[in-house]
Parts: structure tokens; sequence; C-alpha cells
């Protein structure tokens, strides 16, 4: 990792601007064409559509973007903490939801690794006769 | 004048960030799956305020403030969605079919579960975009009217069981395809899975990141519709 530079710590502060700047863009087309996607989404696609056109250079987000995503678990404490505010109300569900979330885990996995590659084998089969 | 101090929300900022820091470099010591660095700090942090006195209200007007950052973090994910770009146009086929399954599976299977075990409405509202990473998970949950707190939690359970067992249960279903193995956990638990897939081997490690914000989309796009149907 380069050493910090003062044009470095602004292009941190600029990648900011930038993420919040397609979030707002993103909360507004969202809410103006009562879009299915939530604004934060909206404002993800923006992003990656402005990088892919070449609008905005990677290098002027990425630094930005890894200070949020690799510290992501930190931003979510606040709302977990909160979890101790709703016990009560999910006390009697807990288990029914615990246990759907792990099978439904173990049959997302197997569902999804089968269907690919059975795909994978349909494409190789039909490639073979030619 | 301590208990004033306690109460603003700058000592609830800094709380928090001080216990994930101290985790996280814990974390970084002694790996371990079981070890999840956002299920111990949000432990400590509860224990801190339960020894402190201070409300969850209180705590909150600092915590709203961590939380905001969400929406640039979410945003932010057009990053690595970028980064894998060459990567999901090289396995087009696979990804797209892996990714749309996997998601609507998810859906389906985690809601039908859970109702058919006797969970109320807003819970299964909550809990059905469980597979996908966490801020979009949020996204989706605020659209479908599910719990905020039930989603970050279902999504870390999710996370933490999918790394801890990935590798196996593809080995138990018999999936010899690295494309596939990767795919199906990415798809199944976001970067909880990925993790371990990065440990399976490198292919496994970059279908499952490929897989992860692609969930995500697909997810937002079809659980209203899906949801509204099961419900």
């Amino acid at each position: 990792m380069a050493a910090y530079s003062k044009k470095r710590g602004i292009k941190l502060f600029e990648g900011f601007a930038i993420l919040l700047l397609m979030q707002s863009t993103g909360t507004f087309l969202s809410n103006y064409f009562n879009l299915i996607l939530p604004g934060n989404l909206v404002g993800l696609l923006l992003l990656f559509l402005a990088l892919v056109l070449k609008i905005i250079k990677l290098d002027q987000v990425e630094e930005t973007a890894g200070l949020l995503l690799d510290n992501m678990m930190a931003l979510f404490i606040p709302l977990n903490v909160g979890l101790i505010t709703i016990l009560p109300r999910i006390r009697q569900e807990w288990l029914a939801v615990m246990v759907s979330l792990l099978a439904s885990t173990v049959i997302v996995m197997v569902v999804t690794a089968k269907v690919v590659e059975f795909s994978e084998r349909g494409r190789k089969n039909a490639k073979q006769p030619s | 004048m301590l208990n004033s101090l306690l109460r603003e929300p700058l000592f609830q900022i800094t709380l928090t960030l001080v216990v994930y820091i101290l985790v996280n470099r814990l974390y970084g010591r002694f790996r371990f799956f079981l070890f999840n660095p956002l299920i111990l700090a949000t432990a400590i942090v509860m224990y801190i305020l339960w020894f402190a006195g201070i409300d969850y209200a209180v705590y909150a007007k600092g915590g709203d403030m961590i939380t905001f950052l969400l929406g640039p973090a979410t945003v932010a994910l057009g990053v690595p969605l970028y980064k894998q770009l060459p990567n999901i146009r090289a396995n087009l086929k696979s990804i797209s079919v892996g990714v749309v399954t996997g998601s609507i599976t998810a859906i389906v299977s985690t809601v039908f579960i859970a109702k058919a075990l006797g969970a109320g409405k807003e819970t299964l509202l909550s809990i059905a975009a469980k597979s996908t990473t966490m801020p979009i998970a949020l996204g989706i949950t605020g659209i479908l009217g599910g719990n905020d707190k039930i989603i970050v939690m279902a999504v870390a359970v999710t996370g933490i069981f999918g790394g801890a067992i990935g590798a196996e249960v593809m080995k138990l279903a018999g999936i010899k395809s690295r494309i596939a193995v990767g795919i199906g956990i990415g798809t199944a638990s976001h970067a909880g899975g990925t993790s371990r897939a990065v440990r399976i081997g490198e292919t496994e490690g970059s279908m499952s990141g490929a897989a992860i914000v692609l969930t995500g989309l697909v997810t937002a796009l079809l659980a209203p519709y899906i949801v509204k149907w099961l419900i």
C-alpha cells in the first residue's frame, strides 16, 4: 500500500462524495419512478454503469469503497444490538426462523450447484457430436 | 458528569468502533468459524450498555450515525461487481443460471419452511432476503416491510452457517464442478460462505464472490413478487 499523501487523502474524501452522489441520485430515481429496487441498489447500479462507461475511473472510488466494505461488520453492530428490543416479540418464532435459515441455506447450495453442474454437462454433451 | 457523557452519541460511536477494532484484531489472531466478529462485538456492546444502564434508544442516537454509512457502503458494492466483470463474462451462462435458480430457491424455501413452522407474517418478510449480502438484504427488507434487526441477524446466521458447512455439503451432494461449488456457496451464503469457498480453491472462491452482488440484485427484483405470492 502506498504511503499517505495529501493527494491520496483528498481522493479518499472525493470517493466518499461520489458514493453519496450515486446514493442520492439512486434514491431520487427509485422514489420518482416508483422503482422496485431500493435507492441504494439503484445507486449501486449507477456506480457500476459509471465505471463501465468510464465516466468514473476505478481509481477514484476504489479505496473509499474498500474502506467501507472491508469494515462492513462495524456498520452492522448498532442494528444487531437493536435485536434486543424485539427479542420478546420473536421469542416464540426463533426456532422456526433458525430451522428455516439453516435448512434453506443447505437447500439453496445443493439446488444451485446441481443446476449449474447440469447446465455445464448439457453444454458439453451438445458440443460432443459436432 | 460521567453519566451524561455516557449518553452522548460521541460515546456510543466510540464504544462501537473500539469494540469492533478489538474484536477484529482478536479474530485476525484466532481464526475460527464460529467466532464471528459481528456477533461477538454485538454481545460485548450489549453487555456494556446493560452494565452502564444505557437504553437502546439512547444508544441508537449514536448508532444511527454508523448505520447511515451502510447507504454509501451498499453503493460501494458496485466496485467489486465491476472488478468481477471479466470473471462473470467468462462464465456468464453458469453464473446466470445459478444465481437466478438460487435466488428463487432461497426466497421460496426460507419463507415456506418458516411459515410451515408457524412464523408470523412480519417475521417471514424479515427473513426472505437472508441469502443476500447484508446491505442489500437490508434494502430489500425495507421494501418488503420487514424488520431491519431480524434481517441483519438472519443474514449473519446464514453466512456463518454457509461458511461452516459449505464445503461438506458440496462433498456430500457429490458436486464435482468447481464452478458449481463456488456459485452454490456464494448464492446461498454471500460473503460468509465465500470466506470458506476461497479456502477450497481459487475457482471456488472467485465464483462464489462473483455470485454475491448478483444474487442481491436478482433477489431484489424477484422477492417482492414471490413473497406476495407465498404469504
